[in-house]
């Protein structure tokens, strides 16, 4: 007689600790969820814990359960931004496309997502930079790691040995800024037409202007015929 | 913050001597209010536009806080106004360098040259005007966001157009706008001394649109 591994053997985990537990989760995703717009609406700084309660149509105790404190309800607001954006480039780019496809496809996830949700796009791209020490922290990680992305180009195109040192921690800083600028005036603009422009600024120092337009042309072929 | 001792506008506008010195009303009223420009951009380099209070300014500036309120009813109206002076300068010294200049890749260069020199001299405008906005938002940020857009347009105008040469779009000048704010905070923060090795890489930014990377790139290596 085979013995099943503890894992499987009923009554291991109590069966209302999970549903408990989920529900507990997905309590804390639609909190999360409306507390970012109330950060985006009102700005971090004139945001107050009244309001996010209100928003949220949770309790103060319901509140202070979830939460530290106004801060400490940003950053995890941020977090959550981050993972779901991360989580549809994940989904939607194969791991082992070359830079230049992940490049690209990263790119238009990431200004679809930006247009559908505006609101949370503004929250990394905007508020972050006002919302405390540990905010700024992770905006700033956050730029740092779209830089570190765009330096893996250096290897894959023939002129990214020509780039200036810091070349992609201004490109960065200007990529953001571009998504700031738009995002501040409230239109981000048709994601469709400004995706390829943004890709092209991404991929041009690094494969140059033929090539680019070659990967975004057949990406552009490669999106139509799916669709 | 590390501060560079010394060259900010702050120590350069000294303070006035007391007593009967002799100086019209008008040049005392003017000194005034440039002084408190200059102790507002010392003051915010320092500490943040946020946390920088009245009496930081006034003190800075080496004038009481009943002198601040004589020419400026709040703090954010002495940024604004400081916003206001800095510009007229930055553009007047931009549109200066290029008089002049045989070719549009000689104007940009000295353009830029010209920025980092004011820049170089007075790094706590750097600080004022790129690197201490995005934590204040509201109006601090417009002007920092308006003063980039205004930058990178005076930086590259006059392109030639034709063969040879594109007319760089929206997101190309948005994101060039980013960058040149990018690379002129990262030399600060690496330094002040650092402002004026930033010539090649800006210079190689506002040509790229316009001549294509590798145009650009050979134009800015020969400064």
């Amino acid at each position: 007689m085979t013995q099943l591994p503890p894992a499987l053997a009923s009554g291991s985990v109590e069966k209302g600790r999970i549903s408990r537990a989920a529900r507990e989760e997905e309590r804390r995703q639609q909190v999360l969820a409306a507390c970012t717009d109330v950060f985006a609406k009102r700005g971090y700084q004139a945001a107050t814990v009244e309001n996010l309660i209100a928003g949220a149509k949770i309790s103060m105790g319901g509140f202070y359960k979830f939460f530290e404190g106004k801060e400490d309800c940003f950053v995890q607001v941020f977090d959550r931004v981050v993972a779901v954006a991360q989580e549809r480039i994940r989904i939607a780019v194969a791991p082992d496309a070359n830079w230049a496809a992940q490049a690209t496809f990263g790119t238009r996830i990431l200004i679809e997502f930006a247009a559908e949700q505006p609101l949370a796009a503004k929250i990394v791209v905007l508020e972050a930079q006002t919302g405390g020490e540990e905010a700024l922290a992770r905006y700033g990680a956050t730029v740092r790691e779209v830089a570190a992305f765009l330096r893996r180009g250096r290897d894959e195109g023939k002129f990214g040995g020509r780039l200036p040192e810091n070349f992609e921690d201004s490109t960065a800083s200007g990529l953001v800024w571009l998504l700031q600028t738009r995002l501040a005036r409230g239109d981000l603009g048709d994601a469709e037409d400004l995706y390829p422009q943004v890709a092209k600024v991404v991929l041009e120092p690094y494969l140059g202007a033929d090539r680019a337009q070659q990967v975004l042309r057949a990406a552009s072929d490669e999106h139509a015929a799916s669709r | 913050m590390a501060r560079d001792g010394g060259k900010g506008e702050g120590e350069k506008l000294r303070r006035l001597p007391p007593g009967r010195h002799g100086l019209s009303r008008e040049f005392v009223t003017q000194n005034q209010r440039e002084r408190l420009i200059a102790g507002s951009i010392a003051a915010v380099a320092e500490r943040g536009f946020r946390e920088t209070t009245v009496t930081e300014i006034s003190a800075a500036a080496g004038v009481s806080r009943r002198t601040f309120y004589a020419y400026f009813q709040t703090k954010e109206e002495c940024f604004l106004a400081t916003f206001d002076l800095l510009e007229e300068h930055l553009f007047a010294a931009i549109a200066a360098a290029a008089a002049a200049k045989p070719s549009w890749t000689e104007q940009v260069r000295a353009r830029v040259e010209a920025m980092l020199g004011l820049f170089g001299e007075n790094p706590d405008l750097v600080r004022f005007a790129l690197v201490a906005p995005p934590a204040a938002g509201g109006p601090v940020l417009e002007r920092n966001r308006s003063l980039l857009e205004r930058l990178v347009g005076e930086l590259a105008a006059g392109a030639p157009q034709g063969r040879g040469f594109a007319e760089p779009t929206e997101v190309e000048r948005e994101a060039m706008a980013g960058a040149v704010a990018a690379v002129l905070a990262g030399k600060v923060e690496a330094g002040s001394d650092k402002l004026s090795e930033a010539s090649p890489e800006l210079v190689e930014l506002v040509l790229a649109p316009v001549v294509g990377r590798r145009r650009a790139a050979t134009a800015a290596a020969k400064s």
